[in-house]
């Protein structure tokens, strides 16, 4: 009669930090599944080698920044040198405000939270989105100066690496020319 | 994405306490709607039962099971099309790319699950589940599979176990009990240690997109070569396609209702002039807000976030389009449609843009960003802007209020963190009281449409439902402000629109008169 309620488990060890190759690996569980040999795909979030062009990578888990591999060709001009620097000088600028900005929006978040929630029917601590939105409105109030000043800056250095970004673009188009022709 | 049908003959059985019907739909929606699929446990030969923890439902259970299962197979059906429908409306979601997708004829069965059987015990075993996670059954005998998120098999289901008469609520998460209901004609509760579900709590902060992996895009590395193949795809992410397509409809229903003679190439001319315009004014926002853009799961896949372009091209794409677009509009239509083009352009860029991040004036002039296509198609048929102008872009501008206040009210999480000054954070009261205002100074637009002679009386009648609708949701909306009525005035504004110009359009007062331009005044009259 036990037979009926097979109830069954399935070994799978889950983090967080892990789900994407393990929803792969899950996938190819059930594609290959007609020959039954189970498969892994795994990703390293590293760049890989030997390329010859910039790399973009994941988002940061904290500033949300793409950081970026660049790449040196051998015969670095001296403006395609000056774009590049300027380039990471601007990511590394990015990378460090939001980081910052974030990390302390988390902060702040979490101290709200902790002094303000209250226990709810269940004993489970609870807080409404309108009481959240309350620390959403001050939060954006008292950084509002940071980012004023973020973003006239932000735009200033944006623009001004628009002409480089036009030198470097033609000094690549006619090396790739020379070399094809 | 597998569909189910004729389970019963797998001897699995999805029982409903009202209308098996509807909780069909409900069980599909929660099992289909889901955009990831992570874990797979697996359950086989159980019962479920759609509950709630009442009594008397209970006890209406009883008389179900009592019956032969096999009695009633067949009004449990799930279809295709249903689910197609089901999908579309669930507009977040997004299809898994499973490749569990078996061709239904696929006789062999899936041999991933390894079965225990034990004389002695019911042998129930652990397994971890994230509230988030997926819970895939598992039909042996046609081999498929469907997938629910963990939580919602905790919320709505019960585990009945036939042999034993014994019926178990799975609605406690947090506990790592299964609690036992009493069933009736059952008397002995099954010792609580060989039955056990634990499921973690959620972990961290979603909203911030570095933390939020969605696809293999988030966790990999990739070159930054120029891909030619790839560029039409990108430069309609980079000029935001559907929006631009929304910009254009309202263009081309301002030229159709304009009273003037329609000519098909000024309409082309004026449409094709309008998108690349609308085109370049996205790019060019893009450009500015590469940084903000990030830190924002809606927009965290844009082209030039991901690196896909560099800005530069993105740059060039706008000024390429605005320059041709604009030229068309000044060229080919006539200078007060290019000279609107550009202003708006230029509105929308130099002015809302920025804007965002100093004042909450923002919202309104994104509002007239709005309102001035349908302006550009009037005065591309009539050369010039008669009250009717005025008219419909009024109904535009207020038309932004409670559309883009819906759609803001969910994100205000992501707006406080980004710097983003959007009335929905910094005055959430005020949010809602605008977007119903606006509601209703709709519905009066367009009742004062036939008055100004714009439309005939039809459209004061026909648009009221669709307006007393969004003014009720509106009402909703200002009522709880919650994000369940946020997110349905949102959707409904995106139906709103498309639906309120189409009436427009075929009650235009010139309709079937498109040679006399004169035709306008006499009308007017005559109904006064």
């Amino acid at each position: 009669m036990l037979k009926r309620f097979n109830i069954c488990r399935l070994d799978i060890t889950y983090q967080y930090k892990s789900s994407l190759c393990f929803q792969i690996a899950q996938q190819c569980k059930y594609s290959s599944s007609r020959k039954s040999v189970p498969q892994k795909l795994k990703i390293t979030p590293k760049p890989p080698d030997g390329c010859t062009t910039d790399l973009i990578g994941p988002p940061d888990t904290v500033s949300n920044i793409r950081p970026v591999q660049f790449y040196v060709p051998p015969n670095e001009t001296t403006a395609e040198k000056m774009f590049r620097l300027r380039r990471a000088e601007v990511l590394e600028w990015n990378q460090s405000f939001w980081a910052h900005h974030n990390s302390k929006f988390f902060k702040e978040k979490d101290q709200y939270i902790q002094s303000h929630q209250s226990k709810d029917v269940d004993g489970k601590p609870s807080l409404s989105p309108e009481e959240l939105s309350v620390f959403y409105r001050s939060f954006l109030n008292e950084n509002r100066v940071a980012h004023l000043n973020y973003n006239k800056e932000w735009y200033k250095k944006n623009i001004s690496m628009l002409w480089p970004a036009l030198k470097v673009a033609v000094i690549r188009l006619r090396r790739k020319f020379r070399k094809s022709s | 994405m597998i569909i189910i049908e004729k389970q019963i003959e797998d001897e699995f059985f999805i029982q409903t306490r009202n209308k098996k019907t509807s909780i069909t739909y409900n069980l599909i929606r929660e099992v289909y709607a889901m955009p990831k699929c992570h874990v797979s446990a697996l359950m086989c030969r159980l019962i479920l039962v759609g509950q709630q923890s009442s009594q008397r439902q209970i006890s209406s259970w009883s008389c179900l099971v009592s019956h032969p299962i096999k009695k009633e197979p067949k009004e449990v059906t799930w279809s295709r099309k249903r689910y197609t429908r089901l999908l579309a409306t669930k507009a977040a979601a997004t299809t898994p790319k499973c490749a569990s997708t078996k061709s239904p004829t696929d006789p062999q069965p899936i041999k991933v699950l390894e079965s225990v059987k034990n004389d002695g015990e019911v042998p129930v075993h652990t397994v971890d589940i994230d509230k988030e996670d997926f819970v895939t059954l598992h039909f042996k005998k046609t081999s498929r599979l469907i997938k629910i998120k963990a939580k919602h098999v905790a919320e709505n289901t019960s585990l009945h176990i036939q042999h034993n008469k014994d019926l178990y609520h799975l609605d406690k998460l947090s506990s790592t009990n299964i609690s036992w209901a009493p069933f009736a004609g059952s008397s002995r509760p099954l010792p609580s240690s060989s039955l056990k579900i634990t499921v973690r709590e959620p972990g961290p902060d979603k909203t911030n997109p570095g933390t939020n992996i969605e696809s293999i895009h988030d966790v990999e590395w990739r070159e930054q070569k120029f891909e030619p193949k790839k560029l039409v795809e990108y430069y309609k992410m980079l000029s935001k396609i559907r929006l631009t397509g929304l910009v254009v409809l309202t263009t081309m229903s301002g030229y159709w209702i304009a009273p003037g003679s329609f000519h098909p190439s000024t309409f082309v001319l004026c449409s094709v002039g309008t998108a690349l315009t609308s085109c370049a004014a996205n790019s060019v926002n893009q450009f500015f807000e590469v940084p903000y853009d990030s830190q924002m799961n809606r927009t965290k896949n844009r082209v030039l976030v991901r690196g896909l372009l560099s800005p530069l091209h993105g740059v060039g794409f706008a000024v390429v389009s605005s320059t041709v677009g604009l030229s068309l509009l000044y060229f080919g239509v006539n200078p007060v449609v290019a000279g609107l083009g550009a202003f708006n352009l230029g509105l929308y860029t130099l002015a809302y843009t920025p804007l965002k991040r100093i004042s909450m004036i923002n919202t309104w002039v994104g509002s007239l960003v709005g309102a001035i296509p349908p302006m550009m198609g009037w005065a591309a048929c009539t050369g010039s802007l008669e009250p009717g102008a005025w008219l419909l872009a009024g109904i535009l501008f207020s038309w932004q209020f409670p559309h883009f206040n819906a759609l803001s009210w969910n994100l205000r999480p992501d707006y406080s963190r980004a710097g983003y000054r959007m009335m929905s954070v910094v005055d959430p009261a005020l949010c809602k009281r605008v977007a119903l205002r606006h509601c209703f100074i709709l519905t009066a637009l367009c009742l004062a449409a036939a008055p100004l002679g714009v439309t005939t009386w039809m459209f004061a009648a026909d648009s009221l439902p669709l307006n007393m609708y969004l003014c009720y949701l509106g009402w909703q909306f200002y009522r709880k402000g919650d994000s369940n009525s946020s997110r349905k005035l949102f959707r409904f504004t995106l139906v709103h629109i498309p639906a309120l110009l189409l009436l427009m359009g075929i009650s235009k007062a010139t309709f079937g008169s498109l040679d006399k331009e004169s035709k306008v005044t006499p009308q007017s009259e005559s109904i006064s």
